[in-house]
Parts: C-alpha cells; sequence; structure tokens
C-alpha cells in the first residue's frame, strides 16, 4: 500500500492550466529552474521556489525561495509545513496548485506504467528536464511564436528550403578561393526598415541578454530562445560565488540597460532577469534549435521546446551560445525513457539504485564514485578498455573502486538499446549485456558548437579543433543575416558578451555604434599621439600581419596589447628569458642577435653570436609564441621604435582565426631557425627549405617515427618535446629527450639508405617541421656546413646512447613521474628529508596560509646507491604550461625567468587551469590577504594559530561572498630575489636540513647518473 | 655539484671550522693565562669564555624563532642548523674551559649539567636524522602515508563482503579487526611501533584456528578472508614503523627544546648569581 500525491495546476498558468504532476518518493522540487520535478513556467516563480518531501508517511512542504512567497491555503509558510491533502498552494502571487492524496496499491500502478515502483517517473524528474505530466491539458505550449510573421518570411519558398551550405554558396560571400576571400566583409547596404525585422537570439547568456534587452528597447520584434534558463551558466555557479567583472578597465556600453558588476552570483542573476523584465524581452526559456533554414530576411528556425517540436520565423539571427556545446546524447532507441538522463546535479538524491554510468571522463567518474558512495549499486561502462581521458587522480580512484567490486565495470560496450526496465550494452565482440536499472547517466561528453555552425554553412578559417568562427566588423558571419557574438566568436569574458550583444543590436538596425573599448584604445595611443581611427588604419597599412584582422579582431588585440615607443639602444628581451609576448613594429628597426646552433657539441657560452635585423612592418618573437621556449635571441632598437607588444595567448588565439596570419609566423620561424641553424645558407636557399617544409602535430605519446621505418627527412622540433627510444635486449628504453629548437632524425638523412635507428615518440602535444628527405639530401651534398652539422648530431647521439645506457630506467621514470616538460623542478632527497613538513608550513605562510606544495604526494626514485630523490607534488612550470591554455582574464602570466603565476587580483576563479594542469597542482581555494597570527603568537599558540588558518580557508557558507581563485607555486614573487637574481623559495630556504632544492631538470638526470656512480 | 647535500657539510664544514678554532683559541688562551688566584670562572679568561658561551646559547635559542621566520632572507635554515649543530657542540668543552674544570653541586653547574643533556639530545637528534629517513624511504617504498590508510580502508570493505554468508564466528573476527585496530596512540605505543593487542593481529589469529566446519565453497571464502585480513596486519606493520620513525624523529626535540630553555633559566641564575657574591 502506497500514498499517491499528485499536484493539480489550478491557476496562474495559462499555458500550464490543469496539468497535473505526480509527486515522487524522497523530494521534488518545485521551480521555474530547469531542474525542477515540477517545473512552473512564470516569471513570477523563484528558480528553486518550493520543496515537497515525504517524510516517513507525511508529506511536508518546505519554502526555498529568497525573494517569492508560498502560501497554503492562504497562510504564508515561513519555513515547512505538512500536508493533509486537499491544501492549495500558491507559489507567488499567482500560480496555485491543488494537492491531492490518495491510498492505493502500487503492484497495479507499477505493473503498467513505471518500471520500478521505487524509482517512479517523477522522481527521475529531477535529473531529467522536468516532471512527466501525467494528463497534459495545456493548451498552448509556451513558445511565444510570432504573431504575424514578417512578409519577406511568408514570401521565402517552404517548397524547396535551400540546404545551409547552398546558402551559403547564394549569399553575397564571394568564391572560397583564399581563406582570405572568405572573410565576412561588412557590405554597406541600406538600413533595414525596423518594423520589417524579427531578430531570434540565440542563446540567453550575458551576450544574449543584452542583445535581447537592446532590441526590446529598441521596439524591434524579437524572440530570445535558451536551451535551459536565463543565464544558465552562472545559476549552475555554486551559491555565493562571486562573479567577476573583467578586464576591470573596459567599460559597459552606456546605453545598455542592464547591469553588471563584481557581485555575488544571486545579485548578477537578479540584475540579469530584472533587466530583461523591465525591457519587456520575449524570453523563450527551455526551448533547443535544431536547425535553421533559409536566408536572411526569411529564416525558419526549426526548434522544440515543453511544447514539443515547432518552426519559427526570423529575419536575423543573432547567435550567442558560447563554445559549451550540446551534451552529447545516446541515440539509440529507448533513450527517451525518463530514467536515461545525461547529468546528476546531487547525487545525494539516490539511494540503494541500480545506477549505470556511461563514460569513464572525468564526469562519468566522479558521478558513479559519489553514487557508489551514497549507497547504490553502480555499474560504470567504458566503450574501451583504458580509462585515458581522466585525471590522474579520477582515474586511481575509480580503479580502486573497481578492483573492491564497489563498482562494477563493463569494458569495450556501447548502448544499444534502452528498454522499458533495462539497459542493453553491445560488447565489441558483438554480446549483448542486459542490465536491470533504475537509472542511467550518459556522460558521453559534449559536441562542439562547430558542427551545428558548419551546418549552418558558417566556414571556418582551419580545421584547427580550436579554431574561432570569423565575422564581420558588424558581427555579422559569412551567412548574410546570421549574426555571431559572444565566446562563440572568441570572447568569452562577461563584459565583452554584454557589449556585443548591445551593440550587434545596433548593427542589424544599421546604426553605427562606438566600441566600449574606445578610451581604452585611446588611452594606449596618448604618447603616439592621433586618433584610434587614425591609428589602427596606419597599423594595418604599415604591418602586413595584421592587415587581414577586422577591426573588431585588431580592436582586441590592441586592447590586450601594450603600445611601446623605445629609444634606439634599448634591449627589448634578452636571450634565455621566458616570456613569450610577440612584438609587431610599427616603425623603427631592431636588430636580433642570436646565437650560432650550427655545432651541438660546443656549449652555450661558447658560441658565437650572429646578427639579423627586422624593419618596420615585420615582427619578432615568433620563436617564444610557437614553442613556448626561452627567447633564443636578444633584441635591440637601433632606431626609435613604435611596437606592439601582444601576449602569446591573444597571438595564439589570433592564429587560429586568421590563416594567412599563421602562415606568415611560420614560414619566420622556419626561416629564422634555418638561420641558426645554419648561419652560411643563403636565405634564398633558406626561402626554399622554409617553402617544402611541412608542419606535422604530434599528440602526446604518438610515434614520430620509428626504429626501422624508412626516414621521411629531417624534423626540427617547434614545440614540445620529443622522446628517443631504442631497443636494448627486446625492450625499448629512452635514451634521450629532445627539446624545441632542435633536429631528430639526422642519421637517416646522413647515411641515404639507411633506416631509422631509434624511435621517436612526442613526449607532450609536439609540432614538427619535416623537411623532406629529398630536399635535404641535396643540400648535404652541396653544403660542407650542414653536412658537418648532420655529422656532430650524429655523434651527439652515440655520446648520449652510450650514457643513457649507463643510467637506465631513470630517464624513463622522470618522464612518467611528469618531469618532461619541467623548467623547474623541486626535488626532495629523501634521505636527508626529516619529514618535518617546515617545507609546507612556510608555503603557507607565505601564501595566505594555503600550502602550494604536498610533500608527500608524488613519486619516488631510489637509486642504486641507496639515495632516494623524490619529486613532491608541485608546480614544475611547465615548458608548455597547459593551464596557460584557456584563462578567460589572462590571469596566468609567465616571467623571463620562466616562472608560471596567477595574477590573483585578476582571477576570476573559474577553474580552467585547474582543469587543464594534467599534474593536479593547481589547486581553487579562498586565499586570506591577511598577514596570519604574528611568529609570536604562532611561537605561543601553535594550535590556535593553526586553527585560525584553517576556518579562513573554509568557504564561508551560504550566501556571503566568496571567491575560490586558483593557487599555485608561484616561486615565492612576493619574497626578494636572492643576490644571484635567482627566485628565493620559501620551502627551500627553509628546510633544516637542506633536502629540498629547486633544480632544473636536466641536472636531476646528471644527478642521479652521479649518484649512481 | 647541485644535488642536496646534508647540512654537515654546509659551505664545506664551515661551521665545524669555526667551532675547532673558536675551542683552540680558548684552550691557547686557557693554557696561557695564569691569573692570580688561579685558574676559574672568575678570572678575565674565566669572564670572557663565559660570555662567549652564554652568547652562543642565546644565539642557538634563536634557531627556534629562525625556524619559524618563513620569509627571512638571510642564510638558508640549513646553514642556521649547520652552524647550531657544530657550535652548540663546541660549547660541551667551551664551558669546562671557563669553569675551569671546577664543577660542584650548585646552579652553575646545574647549568651546564641542563646544557650538556641538551647537547646530548641534539646529537642524538642530528644521529636520528642521519639514519632514520632511509630506512623511512624503504619502508615507505614510494606509498604514501594517506593511500597506505585507504588501503586498510579498503581491505576492511573488502572483508566485510567477504565475511558475507559466512558463519558469525567470522563475522566477529572481521568486527574484531575493524574495530580494534589502532594506530598512534600514546607517545610510548608510537615508539614501540607495535601493539600488542592489536584485533587484526587478534583476528587472524582466531580464523587461522577457526574449526567451524564449511562447505569448499565457503572454505574458499575463508581462505580470500584470511588472505585479506593478513595483508592487512602487514600493512598494519609497515604503517606502526612509519609511526615510529617519525616518532624518533620527533622524540629528542621533545626533550632538547624544554631542556633548553632550562639552560637558559639556570644560566640566567647563574650569572645573576656570581656577580651578586663577588
Ligand atoms: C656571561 C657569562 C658568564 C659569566 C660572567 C660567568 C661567570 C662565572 C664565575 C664568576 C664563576 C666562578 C664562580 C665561583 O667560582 O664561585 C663561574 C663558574 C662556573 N660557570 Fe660561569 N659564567 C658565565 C657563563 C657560564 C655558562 C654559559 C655556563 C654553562 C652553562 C657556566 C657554567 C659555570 C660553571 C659550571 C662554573 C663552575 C661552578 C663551580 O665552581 O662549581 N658559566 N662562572
Ligand atoms: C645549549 C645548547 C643548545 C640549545 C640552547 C639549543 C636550542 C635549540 C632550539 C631552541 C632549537 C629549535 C627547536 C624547534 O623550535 O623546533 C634547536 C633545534 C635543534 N638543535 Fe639545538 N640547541 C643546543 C645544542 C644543540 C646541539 C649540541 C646540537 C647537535 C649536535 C643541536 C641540534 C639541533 C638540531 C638538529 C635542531 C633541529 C633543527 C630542526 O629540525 O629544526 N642543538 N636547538
Amino acid at each position: 500500500m502506497s500514498i499517491r500525491a499528485t499536484l493539480t495546476v489550478m491557476g496562474g498558468l495559462p499555458d500550464q492550466a490543469g496539468q497535473v504532476f505526480e509527486v515522487g518518493a524522497g523530494s521534488t522540487t518545485l521551480g521555474r529552474g530547469l531542474n525542477c520535478g515540477i517545473r512552473l513556467a512564470d516569471r513570477s516563480i523563484s528558480r528553486l521556489h518550493a520543496e515537497v518531501v515525504w517524510e516517513g508517511e507525511t508529506l511536508v512542504l518546505i519554502h526555498r525561495s529568497q525573494v517569492n512567497r508560498t502560501l497554503v491555503n492562504g497562510n504564508q509558510i515561513l519555513e515547512r509545513t505538512p500536508l493533509a491533502g486537499g491544501e492549495e498552494i500558491q507559489l507567488a502571487d499567482r500560480v496555485v496548485l491543488r494537492l491531492k492524496l490518495e491510498v492505493e496499491a502500487v503492484a497495479a500502478e507499477a505493473a503498467s506504467a513505471t518500471p520500478d515502483p521505487e524509482v517512479d517517473a517523477t522522481q527521475l524528474g529531477s535529473v531529467e528536464a522536468s516532471a512527466v505530466p501525467i494528463a497534459d491539458s495545456g493548451p498552448a505550449p509556451p513558445v511565444a511564436e510570432p504573431a504575424e510573421p514578417a512578409p519577406a518570411s511568408e514570401l521565402a519558398s517552404p517548397a524547396a528550403p535551400a540546404s545551409p551550405p547552398a546558402a551559403a554558396a547564394e549569399g553575397s560571400v564571394a568564391e572560397p578561393t583564399t581563406a582570405h576571400h572568405l572573410r565576412p566583409v561588412s557590405v554597406d547596404e541600406p538600413p533595414p526598415d525596423p518594423s520589417s525585422i524579427n531578430i531570434a537570439i540565440i542563446g540567453a547568456g550575458p551576450a544574449g541578454i543584452a542583445a535581447g534587452v537592446r532590441a526590446a528597447e529598441r521596439g524591434l520584434k524579437h524572440t530570445l530562445f535558451e536551451r535551459s534558463v536565463l543565464a544558465d551558466t552562472i545559476v549552475k555557479y555554486q551559491k555565493g560565488k562571486l562573479v567577476m567583472a573583467e578586464p576591470p578597465q573596459l567599460p559597459l556600453q552606456g546605453d545598455l540597460k542592464m547591469v553588471f558588476e563584481e557581485a555575488v552570483r544571486e545579485q548578477v542573476l537578479a540584475w540579469w532577469s530584472e533587466a530583461a523584465t523591465n525591457a519587456g524581452t520575449n524570453l523563450v526559456e527551455a526551448t533547443e534549435v535544431l536547425s535553421i533554414q533559409g536566408e536572411k530576411g526569411a529564416f525558419k528556425i526549426e526548434m522544440r521546446g515543453p511544447g514539443g517540436a515547432k518552426t519559427v520565423d526570423a529575419t536575423h539571427i543573432v547567435l550567442s551560445i558560447g563554445v559549451q556545446g550540446d551534451l552529447r546524447k545516446f541515440g539509440v532507441p529507448g533513450d527517451d525513457q525518463p530514467w536515461v538522463t545525461y547529468q546528476l546535479d546531487d547525487p545525494g538524491a539516490y539511494e540503494d539504485k541500480r545506477v549505470i554510468v556511461v563514460g569513464v571522463g572525468d564526469a562519468g567518474i566522479e558521478n558513479a564514485i559519489a553514487l557508489a558512495e551514497n549507497g547504490n549499486e553502480v555499474t560504470i561502462v567504458n566503450r574501451r578498455d583504458e580509462i585515458d581521458r581522466a585525471k590522474p587522480m579520477n582515474k586511481a580512484a575509480i580503479e580502486a573502486k573497481i578492483k573492491t567490486g564497489e563498482i562494477a565495470y563493463l569494458t569495450h560496450a556501447s548502448a544499444d538499446r534502452f528498454e522499458s526496465d533495462a539497459a542493453v550494452f553491445k560488447t565489441k565482440a558483438g554480446e549483448e549485456v542486459r542490465l536491470d536499472t533504475d537509472l542511467v547517466i550518459g556522460r558521453l561528453g559534449a559536441t562542439p558548437p562547430r558542427s551545428f555552425l558548419e551546418s549552418l554553412g558558417v566556414s571556418f578559417p582551419s580545421k584547427d579543433k580550436e579554431a574561432i568562427p570569423d565575422v564581420s566588423d558588424r558581427y555579422e558571419s559569412n551567412v548574410p543575416g546570421i549574426y555571431m557574438v559572444g565566446a562563440l566568436v572568441g570572447y568569452p569574458l562577461i563584459k565583452n558578451c554584454m557589449n556585443q550583444g548591445f551593440e550587434v543590436i545596433e548593427h542589424v538596425l544599421g546604426e553605427s555604434v562606438k566600441p566600449a573599448d574606445e578610451p581604452v584604445l585611446a588611452n594606449k595611443f596618448v604618447e603616439v599621439g592621433g586618433s584610434v581611427s587614425e591609428n589602427l588604419a596606419r597599423i594595418q597599412e604599415a604591418v602586413p600581419t595584421l592587415a587581414p584582422l577586422t577591426m573588431v579582431q585588431l580592436r582586441q588585440l590592441l586592447f590586450e596589447s601594450k603600445v611601446r615607443i623605445e629609444k634606439p639602444g634599448v634591449v627589448i628581451y634578452s636571450r634565455a628569458d621566458f616570456d613569450n609576448t610577440f612584438f609587431s613594429i610599427i616603425e623603427g628597426e631592431v636588430e636580433l642577435a642570436y646565437l650560432d646552433n650550427s655545432d651541438p657539441t660546443i656549449p652555450d657560452d661558447l658560441r658565437t653570436e650572429r646578427r639579423t635585423k627586422r624593419l618596420a612592418g615585420q615582427f619578432f618573437g615568433e620563436d617564444g609564441l610557437i614553442s613556448g621556449r626561452r627567447r633564443g635571441e636578444t633584441v635591440t632598437t637601433t632606431q626609435q621604435c613604435i611596437v606592439i607588444e601582444t601576449p602569446r595567448n591573444t597571438m595564439t588565439k589570433l592564429t587560429r582565426s586568421v590563416e594567412d596570419v599563421k602562415k606568415v609566423i611560420d614560414a619566420a620561424y622556419v626561416n629564422t631557425a634555418l638561420a641558426t641553424l645554419f648561419p652560411s645558407l643563403e636565405s634564398a636557399a633558406r626561402d626554399r627549405l622554409a617553402d617544402r617544409a611541412e608542419t606535422l602535430m604530434h599528440r602526446a605519446g604518438e610515434v614520430i617515427f620509428g626504429e626501422g621505418d624508412e626516414p621521411d627527412g629531417l624534423h626540427l622540433i617547434r614545440r614540445g618535446t620529443a622522446e628517443i627510444y631504442k631497443k636494448h635486449e627486446g625492450s625499448e628504453e629512452q635514451i634521450d629527450s629532445v627539446r624545441a629548437g632542435s633536429t631528430i632524425g639526422e642519421l637517416a638523412v646522413l647515411h641515404p639508405g639507411r633506416t631509422r635507428t631509434a624511435t621517436a615518440k612526442a613526449g607532450v602535444d609536439c609540432e614538427t617541421v619535416l623537411f623532406p628527405t629529398e630536399i635535404i639530401l641535396q643540400y648535404v651534398e652541396s653544403s660542407r656546413e650542414i653536412r658537418e652539422y648532420l655529422e656532430l648530431k650524429e655523434q651527439e647521439f652515440i655520446i648520449a646512447d652510450a650514457r643513457r645506457q649507463h643510467g637506465r630506467g631513470t630517464m624513463m621514470w622522470l618522464q612518467k613521474a611528469g618531469g618532461k616538460e619541467a623548467t623547474d623542478l623541486l626535488m626532495i632527497d629523501e634521505t636527508l628529508c626529516v619529514r618535518c613538513d617546515n617545507c609546507e608550513k612556510a608555503c603557507g605562510e607565505t601564501h595566505g596560509g594555503v600550502s602550494r606544495l604536498n610533500r608527500e604526494a608524488g613519486a619516488t626514485y631510489m637509486t642504486s646507491a641507496g639515495s632516494a630523490l623524490h619529486l613532491p607534488t608541485a608546480c614544475q612550470h611547465c615548458e608548455n604550461p597547459k593551464c596557460m591554455t584557456d584563462c578567460p582574464p589572462d590571469a596566468l602570466n609567465r616571467d623571463p625567468n620562466g616562472e608560471v603565476w596567477i595574477n590573483d587580483e585578476t582571477c576570476i576563479g573559474c577553474g580552467n587551469c585547474e582543469a587543464y594542469c594534467p599534474y593536479d597542482v593547481i589547486k581553487m581555494a579562498k586565499v586570506d590577504d591577511e598577514p596570519g597570527p604574528g611568529l609570536l603568537m604562532r611561537l605561543l599558540f601553535p594550535s590556535r594559530a593553526k586553527k585560525k588558518a584553517a576556518s579562513d580557508a573554509k568557504p564561508a557558507e551560504g550566501g556571503a561572498a566568496t571567491v575560490k581563485k586558483a593557487v599555485k607555486c608561484d616561486l615565492c614573487r612576493e619574497l626578494p630575489a636572492k643576490k644571484s637574481g635567482a627566485p628565493r623559495a620559501a620551502c627551500v630556504a627553509s628546510c633544516p636540513t637542506g633536502a629540498i632544492v629547486r633544480i632544473d631538470p636536466g641536472e636531476y638526470v646528471d644527478e642521479i647518473y652521479e649518484r649512481q656512480g | 655539484m647541485i644535488g642536496p647535500r646534508t647540512f654537515l657539510e654546509y659551505q664545506n664544514y664551515r661551521y665545524l671550522k669555526v667551532a675547532l678554532s673558536t675551542l683552540f683559541l680558548s684552550i691557547v688562551v686557557y693554557v696561557v693565562d695564569d691569573p692570580p688566584g688561579g685558574r676559574s670562572g672568575s678570572s678575565w679568561t674565566g669572564y670572557g669564555l663565559g660570555t662567549i658561551a652564554a652568547a652562543t646559547i642565546f644565539w642557538l635559542m634563536w634557531l627556534g624563532i629562525r625556524k619559524r621566520s618563513y620569509s627571512a632572507t638571510g642564510a638558508s635554515l640549513k646553514g642556521w642548523v649547520s652552524a647550531h649543530v657544530y657550535l652548540g657542540t663546541g660549547l660541551l668543552f667551551l664551558v669546562p674551559l671557563h669553569s675551569a674544570f671546577e664543577f660542584g653541586w650548585n646552579v652553575h653547574t646545574l647549568a651546564y649539567a641542563l646544557m650538556c643533556v641538551v647537547c646530548i639530545s641534539g646529537i642524538l637528534g642530528v644521529a636520528f636524522y642521519a639514519l632514520v629517513p632511509t630506512s623511512m624511504t624503504r619502508n615507505r617504498n614510494n606509498i604514501t602515508l594517506d593511500a597506505m590508510l585507504e588501503r586498510i580502508a579498503e581491505i576492511d570493505s573488502e572483508c566485510r563482503m567477504a565475511a558475507d554468508g559466512l558463519p558469525d564466528y567470522y563475522a566477529h573476527a572481521v568486527v574484531t579487526s575493524i574495530d580494534d585496530t589502532r594506530i598512534g596512540g600514546t607517545f610510548r605505543s608510537q615508539l614501540s611501533g607495535k601493539d600488542a593487542d592489536c584485533g587484526t593481529s587478534r583476528a587472524l589469529r582466531s580464523l587461522r584456528t577457526s574449526e567451524v566446519d564449511l562447505d569448499d565453497e565457503a572454505k574458499e571464502q575463508e581462505r580470500k578472508l584470511i588472505e585479506l585480513i593478513a595483508r592487512k596486519e602487514l600493512l598494519l606493520k609497515q604503517i606502526r614503523r612509519d609511526v615510529r620513525f617519525k616518532g624518533l624523529l620527533d622524540l629528542w626535540l621533545i626533550v632538547h627544546v624544554p631542556f633548553a630553555f632550562a639552560t637558559c633559566a639556570a644560566l640566567i641564575v647563574h650569572i645573576f648569581v656570581v656577580f651578586w657574591y663577588h
């Protein structure tokens, strides 16, 4: 026997009137939010408004909203109240639900519809989008269909909807001859009649909302469609999280009626929904766009919302969908079962259930572990048998649980179909595995928006998976009428998004609008003189590499760059510096002095220096851009110069979106590299070689060439590290690792006809420039210099081989332990370490109470001579720091000495770097800016002082503003450098026995050899 | 040479040399000087040597502060410890020179006695520092303490599963092993590295001597259970050894520091007393 509870919509929701919701076991949430068990689509209702919970046999109503009321039979509920059945529950001011409780037999019900009485559909609803309506008598779906379609869209022939690529070709875009020509251009056309405009804005993030607000204000017909809820990304933030407003110097468009500044999540959400409401933005949530057909003036958008699939018309489309993409779905029969989901918000909501998690990425593993720990019977399913896409910690954790049998593991299997109460998987061998289940969570990753965009005919500048689609100065894509703004086109920061959302509406109207960054740029040109537009024009004219940029791109580049005026004789940077900005010369001339690399056996300090000039319109610093290595040259101005100094990330982003820029820079890189290797080679010969060279990408672990292979040519490593292996007694052993700037594969070129004598693998993600054998061979014969170089490299290889044999194993160990991309390793000699943890204390004390070093964790290498060298878990300041890949506010920096540090002023706490770091050395923590208890306090009351630090580090509960920022080793920036100029590390300086040292990884290997005698 | 070298070798034994030459000079002065009234702490040489000794002691005390000044910029802590160890040991010989080898049952000799305890505990500490870390690393065998504890928790849950379906006798053994196993405890039991009354050892004994009749399938289960508990016992031994080593590394400081403070107190009294009576 059990009690069946239902809630019927009585009033306040015309679209859902009469709809009956079943209240499931456990707790069911009510509100406007997408994750609510009972979704009530009314703006007056809070996202999480209230909750009904079974406590034994009684149903209890709990009020959850912070701003709106809940009433039961007219009495306001402040916290909770038990329900007896028959009550009228009023949410906010309008919506009224009636509760019905009936006693009934379970068996009959279970047999008829729900697979398992324990997990009925409604409960699963708290994970899925909404509870399953039992009887949907709602007349109209809540999607606002344009009342009167614009005449233009009626004219569009519905019989032959042009396929998207064809539409692109039909448009005003020129033939696709070169990447350059494909660039969208702003064609001056007469401004459209505002009354004919009907804009569909897709994606209600900051950019979408701003566009919606502006469109409403301008009195345009518009609809803002959102897949889930308004500002979904921010909704998903944890309660009370601070939303940062970066970059600080960028103002918002003055006329935009939407407030934003640094504030807690709740405040930001309140501002934005207020802005949308006040402006009268026509927002349609929970509606997903499936496809877009037609052309400017007559688009037909097919979408699916709560009321089912439908098609709406639009004259213009603004895409502000961000870059997260769509969660991948199973796409197999039965995947519409209510217990098949793709998200898990609260693992605590499940207990004693049979759950299948599909996918062994971080998300899948974390879900599986959390569910298993909550007493569910969990099976995790892997399409292959390796767990290789997860973080090492997650991998270890799941493997442990699989080993103990706490989590069942199914490999080589993929979902085949879902039946009424079971999931069927097919293994690689073709067998069917049937698993009875209550819940399936698909963690299949996300499809980036690219394929969707391509289906619309939007072109991308390159195959690079991070390529960003182009837009014109008016944010119009190559498909006329489709505009794109925000993160989608490379602007992930909220302020940029909002400004672009505003501007794009003005552009649709054909109005000119002053970019928000105008005062910032004006400020950069103060010393140079002239207006911003004059200067921008001058730059595009003077610097060919920057000519193909759109104004939007150029402005962004300058926004992030420094404009420097330098007197003659100034050193811009020096050889071996670790910074990696990129310089474009607007005016003047500089001299590059680099070392002759033609003889690898000569030590660096004995090599001769060579010089070359770079003139106005040219650039320098491309080596750092490409390889991320130390600077190879010293650059000195020879005349008064104006240069633009651009951060590496900005430049990398640019090369991804503008193919022409990439080509020019790549060619310059090869040319310079050849010049340093073969100084006497004529520049014509270098150009010829560069022309025939091919850039290859290798993923970490991939073989660049294998022992015994036919040689393909000489490889110049331009990025990353290659590991050289040789077979010894049947097993492969690593003999060397070669870093960017050097060549590999010389032997086979030197001795034509021979096969490869060793295997080269990419140690980390790698790029090499391949000079094909036949070309190199011509030069081997004609140029003594090249021949000598290759012979010297051969000698070096033989020496390395002999030497490495000696220290077998150590090299491999170091590589495995993660030293392969380190520029600075923290190493502890465990035979000296007395485990006093003074290093961790020192680190914590110098960094606001949070130690960035975990002494005990990490690998230890025992040498045969009895030494034990330990690499604690701490930042190694990688050569190509992965953490720097995607920092929205560019808060990660690299100093000339190689140190990678996080600027905690600008860090927005997004956690990207933490996710990117393969070594788990970045933590998100609340940093205590106060100096901490004084020395005397610490001496007298060590335990109390510690407790204070601990409680400070704990995030404050509830709504208080907390922002966790990324922290990691910064080589103690705040401490003064040592007399030698080397950074002073508190951990090293505070070791009583001198067990801990910072070293260069190359020296580390030497150290091991030495210890082994 | 870039690898770490011990604090004893710091700057090529700089402070050993300093300590030895100070001692040598002191002996020379002591031997050469023949004050009226005989050699004693109250001769000028005695005053001089006493002052040097007292200054050294206060400087040695300063290490406790230097160790916690994490942003200090001077020499590394390693250098400080190196000097501390050599100069501290030197005191053992310097003070007798100061007192002209006169000792008695008085506060002066009390100060010296306390200082000897401090120095000897320090020397012991240096010995532990030299020997224990290597054994500790060996014992750890590349596993962190946390990982070992986690593994124990894993074994516990595996045991529970393995005992499922077996007679109560086994469940009892598993519960004994889980509930009655302690790591750490008093300082003494930490240092012993053993636990005579360890629940896991008892459980293992009771399992090995089990006389319950079992069918084949249950026998297999029993075997698995015994293997698990035996593995847990081994791990426990390893952990207790680790705890013991850590204890050894801390133990001597527990003597060293309080006695250092006592030495200072006695020393101050000593200085007061000698000026009071003279
Ligand atoms: C400012 C430093 C010091 C001064 C001025 C000083 C002074 C003296 C004097 C005047 C005496 C002779 C007392 C007598 O014969 O009755 C003496 C004896 C002695 N002092 Fe010091 N002293 C100093 C530091 C130390 C230190 C650091 C120690 C050791 C911890 C020490 C241990 C002794 C001992 C053991 C005696 C011999 C007591 C005896 O005759 O039984 N003194 N000192
Ligand atoms: C009168 C003589 C001495 C005094 C007053 C003294 C005082 C101290 C003090 C205050 C500390 C700081 C402990 C802490 O705060 O953790 C310390 C540490 C230490 N002392 Fe002494 N000490 C003396 C002699 C010696 C001698 C003779 C040795 C060795 C031969 C020695 C070896 C050490 C060592 C190894 C440390 C530990 C350093 C560390 O691990 O941080 N001390 N001593």
